[in-house]
């Protein structure tokens, strides 16, 4: 299964990732005033009957958080979560302490949504510029359920091959953790091969 | 005294505008905020204004048309508005198509002295 990808690509990903995710810590540190540790990319290449365990295993039991499809060289979805129970309180820091705690609730599915936004795109949108290609992406949904509901939204079709990457982060002064989990579709996966060969050649050339 | 800046926020994100207005608020500038939350309505909104805009600040991803559409559309309407494209989306993609339509861009999320100095500008 992972050798839909070669070993320099494999590599190649996981690096632009790495970008990616280090532009949207950066987006993330602004906005919370904190510094953002993280993980190094986790790359898995796993269909949907074994993602179901991967994800029971590496997932908090209740989650929130917000999945954005993405199109172009690469089709597929994105998903930023978090532990449900410290969803309401990213939502608090992110819109200050001076909102009552119905209106913070009330905000907690916009604020996540565009937070989502922020964080997914920094990462896509660095994935597209570094390959020199383009990435439509759609309008963040905001969602909280258990990691079955998460990805069936995550993944629609049958056949879909997941390319997991996983990376966690955390909140240096605050005890706040999340993931960000990027599924890759089966059927445009030739799109980024092809789009990584011509980064890998374009490097080796210079 | 200065005069007041007439802009208009476009951003379907309740959160992004309230976000947007706060930063603007601590501008230090003068400033008078209309906002709308798709094409549409900022369209709706632009049109009932007797006096002109003096900036547009423009989400780029929102449901219905996008950002730059708007942009298109409120350029013809008055082609000296100065207009800025406020996104998450920094593909160098999207900037060239703002740069085509002379919108400035700004990447979220937003840097205050950035805003600021565009702003002004």
């Amino acid at each position: 299964m992972s050798k839909l990808f070669t070993d320099d690509e494999q590599e190649t990903i996981v690096e632009l990732m790495n970008v990616g995710v280090g532009r949207a810590a950066n987006s993330l540190s602004r906005l919370v005033q904190d510094e953002v540790l993280l993980s190094v990319p986790k790359i898995d290449f796993v269909q949907l009957a074994s993602a179901e365990k991967t994800f029971e295993e590496l997932l908090p039991k209740a989650l929130a958080g917000v999945t954005q499809a993405f199109e172009g060289f690469i089709n597929g979805k994105a998903a930023l979560i978090f532990p449900e129970e410290r969803s309401l309180e990213l939502v608090r820091i992110l819109v200050g302490d001076e909102l009552s705690a119905s209106e913070i609730s009330e905000l907690e599915q916009d604020t996540l949504a565009e937070l989502g936004n922020i964080l997914l795109n920094s990462c896509l949108a660095s994935l597209a510029n570094i390959l020199k290609r383009e990435i439509n992406t759609s309008l963040p949904e905001a969602y909280s359920g258990d990691y079955k509901k998460m990805l069936q939204l995550l993944c629609n079709q049958e056949d879909s091959l997941i390319m997991l990457v996983k990376i966690d982060f955390s909140l240096r002064q605050r005890d706040l953790q999340g993931y960000l989990a990027f599924i890759i579709d089966l059927h445009s996966a030739a799109g980024f091969h092809a789009a990584l060969q011509d980064y890998l050649s374009d490097l080796l050339d210079q | 005294m200065p005069k007041v800046q007439r802009l208009l926020l476009v951003d379907d994100s309740r959160v992004a505008r309230l976000t947007l207005k706060h930063l603007l608020n601590n501008t230090g500038l003068e400033l008078e905020i209309h906002e709308a939350g798709n094409a549409d309505e900022a369209l709706e909104v632009f049109q009932a204004q007797q006096q002109a805009f003096d900036k547009a600040l423009i989400d780029y991803n929102m449901p219905g048309r996008d950002g730059i559409e708007l942009a298109g559309e409120l350029k013809q309407l008055q082609p000296d508005l100065s207009m800025i494209l406020v996104t998450a989306n920094i593909q160098d993609a999207i900037r060239e198509r703002a740069a085509n339509l002379k919108m400035q861009f700004l990447g979220k999320p937003v840097d205050l002295e950035q805003l600021t100095q565009m702003i002004k500008g």
